[in-house]
């Protein structure tokens, strides 16, 4: 009699823990797996429109060598220290300033502004980071000298992140200064980006949803962009490499 | 007489607790179904997923190299460049000493001027001849909205028995 009794709130109970600890999680898994089906699909389906995308977009890069060109002298695949003193040199030569002291820090890695692919939604899988090399250069010359060479720093060819800068009035040992000669001093951090292999275009998120490049970075860089030549070397060699 | 009432209330009142149970069970074993149901679907989608997923690398496959390689160095480049350009933070070096020319009093000579970027922050050294001016060039730098949050560093003479001031603020 007493067992009859308990039979309805035994089933209830049975049913209801295998709705909340089994069909439940079962429904959800069914969703999610539908949903990787279904993307999987679309991918499959676009294979070939984003073959043609690839194409498309190798066109817009090779009709734009220039804007290539700027992009590779930006953020080059080395840091290429020689180019960074030579462009500092230069710079620092064409406003009348002597260059008295170069030095390179221990570099870092950062991502590169997030590197969205240009919608924001996600980040390309395994991307590189760009290299940071910290430098800090010493310029002497005159105050005017210097703006000007600031003016122009700020606007290389080359990506970096501006940390700090000084002026200082130049002063001998004993503490008297010396006429209107200030010193500068620039902290900053130059950028690399190492090429890298990509497994599959379709881990691209910039690829896989089809976005074309937008230039118009290029065009405003390139109008503020101070214009440094390339160092040439005409001579070398030496007989006496110690004289 | 008596007896057969009470059996006859009592057969009708068990009648109810039956058909419940009938009712629970009958629910339980079609939940049993559903369930045993979903495991068969789950199993079905994991197949085709696995087909798909075969399919995909083939495809995969056919995506990558120095085409690909080459695009994504552009693309990341400019991403970067974008990133650059659109920092919120003034790099213009010169902004800071345009700024610095337009508040300096005619009697205080700068001797250092130093601007930390990353930390917004910014110190001034100068000399002059009088508190007067310190107090001056102070207020100065206070009208100005580029500087926020000013505050007073040291005060001494120096050999020549000028007053050496600092300042300390953020921009």
């Amino acid at each position: 009699m007493s067992f009859k009794i308990l039979l309805f709130p035994l089933f209830s109970l049975l049913t209801l823990s295998l709705i909340i600890g089994f069909l439940k999680p079962d429904l959800d898994t069914i969703i999610e797996k539908k949903d990787t089906i279904k993307n999987q699909r679309t991918l499959i389906e676009d294979s070939g429109s984003i073959a043609k995308h690839i194409d498309q977009l190798t066109s817009v890069v090779n009709e734009n060598l220039e804007s290539k060109k700027i992009l590779f002298t930006y953020l080059p695949t080395t840091f290429d220290q020689d180019v960074v003193i030579d462009s500092f040199n230069f710079l620092a030569t064409n406003s009348n300033l002597f260059v008295d002291e170069i030095i390179f820090d221990k570099g870092t890695n950062v991502a590169v502004n997030n590197l969205t692919d240009g919608d924001g939604s996600s980040t390309i899988p395994n991307k590189q980071k760009v290299s940071l090399v910290p430098f800090t250069g010493k310029v002497i010359g005159s105050y005017q000298d210097i703006k000007t060479f600031l003016s122009q720093l700020t606007h290389t060819n080359r990506f970096q992140n501006m940390n700090s800068f000084s002026l200082e009035s130049k002063q001998k040992s004993n503490g008297t200064e010396v006429s209107d000669l200030l010193e500068g001093t620039i902290n900053i951090d130059y950028g690399y980006l190492r090429g890298f292999s990509v497994s599959s275009a379709i881990d691209v998120p910039f690829l896989k949803n089809k976005l074309s490049f937008d230039l118009s970075p290029i065009t405003i860089f390139k109008d503020k962009m101070t214009n440094i030549p390339l160092s040439v070397v005409t001579m070398f060699g030496k007989e006496n490499p110690f004289k | 007489m008596e007896r057969t009432i009470l059996t006859s209330i009592e057969s009708k009142s068990q009648k109810p607790h039956f058909y419940s149970s009938m009712i629970a069970f009958v629910i339980f074993l079609l939940t049993l179904s559903v369930w045993g149901g979903m495991k068969w679907y789950i199993k079905t989608l994991d197949n085709t997923l696995s087909q798909l997923q075969l399919q995909l690398n083939e495809v995969s496959k056919s995506f990558h190299g120095n085409q690909v390689d080459d695009l994504v160095a552009f693309h990341d480049r400019l991403d970067s460049m974008r990133g650059q350009l659109e920092r919120p933070v003034n790099t213009e070096l010169v902004d800071f000493l345009s700024q610095l020319e337009k508040l300096v009093l005619p009697e205080v000579r700068i001797k250092k001027y130093e601007v930390d970027i990353s930390k917004r922050n910014i110190k001034v050294t100068g000399v002059t001849n009088s508190f007067k001016y310190v107090a001056q060039q102070m207020t100065q730098f206070k009208a100005d909205s580029f500087f926020i949050n000013i505050t007073a560093g040291g005060f001494e003479r120096d050999e020549a028995g000028q007053i050496v001031f600092s300042f300390n603020t953020y921009f």
